[in-house]
């Protein structure tokens, strides 16, 4: 039985590999090792690539590259199908915001104000555009012609959405508050133009029956003003209604034809309510006052509110 | 408020199947649903603004402009459809033979039921 020593040495001697001049048969491999395995069959080089050695010997490190080959290029999409074509990365590229088209920048009152009256007025225009168009749409539906206008193909339709998005809309309470002026001007012109056709009407008639032909005709241009008027608040009111069906399938709502037609019809008497506010003021005025002196009242009105939102 | 109800239930319908199951109200509202997404993605392409001229970034654009609109309106369900046909629509679309693979998806349990023409339909210049 070996002794504790015994045991020692012979853990040392396994763990030092086999002692000189140990005879060749225990360096052999042993039976079962893959020749291919022998270490004097490796070619190992010096250096590896990557390793410390390499690194520091200031040789250019040798990595497999691959050539670089570009994505290849998608073509225009022309179907439905085409559309997913860049559904294959996870990953969604940061959203690039369309410049703004209309001279925008700036919520000081000194630009916005007068901004905001000229896309005021721009938008009301062309709502108004809208508004006669989805009446007459309304009307050709109701009396049984549904395809004589198209709303979703009608290149007119698609003109004017794209011109209100070119216009834009204010952003600031400042421009905000002058859009909705501008808005009121719009529709406001004929109705100013008519009172002014009126008076001077008037003072045609008190002039003299010379100026009576005259008159009239100043009083027909009154009345047809008066008509522009109300045309202009009803066919505005009808295209806020088609404006707000537009976004409500922007969002993904639906609505049926019946439902649309009902919209805009009753759009033209909302239109019409717009008319109370201006109406009210020029009622208002004593007509004891001279022309003159209603001037410089709306205009000092103009001037202080200019100066309040400033 | 009505909106966000059509939502839940389209949200159900992708979850549980329920078109595949022949549910034909679960349907109509995926096929709805993915007719609208289509209408959605083919406008932002074209807002996307002209300084972006390579296709596959306006694609792209498109993409996170409608991912970002369906978060923000918390459209559960149209989110849930494009989770589900986003990715099977994309490798038809970027396949060799796209007409064979719409055909394959057409006869799988997922596609069986959804409108034939939408998919293929032509986009407006």
């Amino acid at each position: 039985m070996a002794t504790q020593e015994e045991r020692i040495q012979e853990l040392i001697s396994r763990l030092q590999g086999a002692p000189q001049g140990v005879s060749s048969s225990f360096t052999a491999p042993p039976a079962g090792v893959a020749s291919s395995l022998l270490p004097g069959q490796v070619a190992i080089p010096r250096t590896q690539a990557g390793s410390f050695l390499d690194i520091t010997s200031a040789t250019p490190m040798q990595q497999p590259v691959a050539p670089a080959t570009p994505p290849p290029l998608i073509p225009e999409p022309q179907t439905a199908l085409d559309l997913f074509k860049a559904f294959d990365s996870p990953f969604l590229p940061e959203i690039i915001e369309p410049p703004s088209q209309l001279f925008e920048g700036t919520d000081d009152s000194l630009y916005a104000v007068p901004r905001g009256i000229t896309r005021g007025a721009l938008q009301t225009g062309l709502s108004m555009a809208e508004g006669l168009f989805s009446i007459a749409d309304t009307v050709t539906s109701i009396a049984g012609y549904e395809d004589a206008i198209d709303r979703d193909t009608s290149e007119f339709f698609k003109d004017i959405q794209e011109a209100k998005e070119y216009v834009g809309n204010e952003e600031g309470m400042v421009g905000k508050l002058s859009q909705g002026l501008g808005s009121i001007f719009a529709f406001a012109l004929p109705g100013l133009g008519q009172a002014a056709a009126g008076a001077r009407a008037a003072t045609l008639l008190a002039s003299g029956p010379a100026k009576l032909n005259a008159s009239k005709r100043m009083l027909g241009l009154a009345k047809g003003l008066g008509g522009i008027k109300y045309a202009a608040a009803g066919s505005a009111g009808a295209g806020q209604s088609s404006a707000m069906l537009e976004a409500f399938k922007q969002a993904g709502g639906d609505y049926t034809v019946g439902q649309r037609n009902l919209a805009i019809a009753l759009g033209v008497p909302i239109g019409f309510l717009e008319l109370l506010a201006p109406e009210m003021v020029l009622r208002g005025i004593p007509r004891g006052i001279a022309n003159q002196t209603k001037s410089e009242i709306i205009r000092r009105l103009g001037e202080a509110g200019t100066t309040g939102v400033g | 408020m009505a909106l966000q109800r059509e939502q839940l239930s389209l949200k159900a319908d992708v979850d549980n199947n329920f078109a595949q199951q022949y549910v034909r109200g679960a349907q109509i509202d995926v096929n709805r649903s993915l007719n609208k997404l289509i209408k959605e993605l083919a406008t932002n392409y074209q807002n996307v603004p002209a300084s972006v001229t390579d296709t596959r970034q306006r694609l792209a654009q498109a993409r996170a402009v409608l991912d970002k609109t369906l978060n923000d309106d918390a459209r559960v369900g149209d989110l849930q459809v494009l989770a589900e046909y986003g990715n099977i629509l994309n490798t038809i679309a970027l396949s060799d033979d796209q007409d064979a693979a719409l055909q394959a998806f057409y006869q799988s349990p997922q596609g069986s039921f959804l409108d034939l023409n939408s998919l293929g339909s032509k986009l407006a210049p």
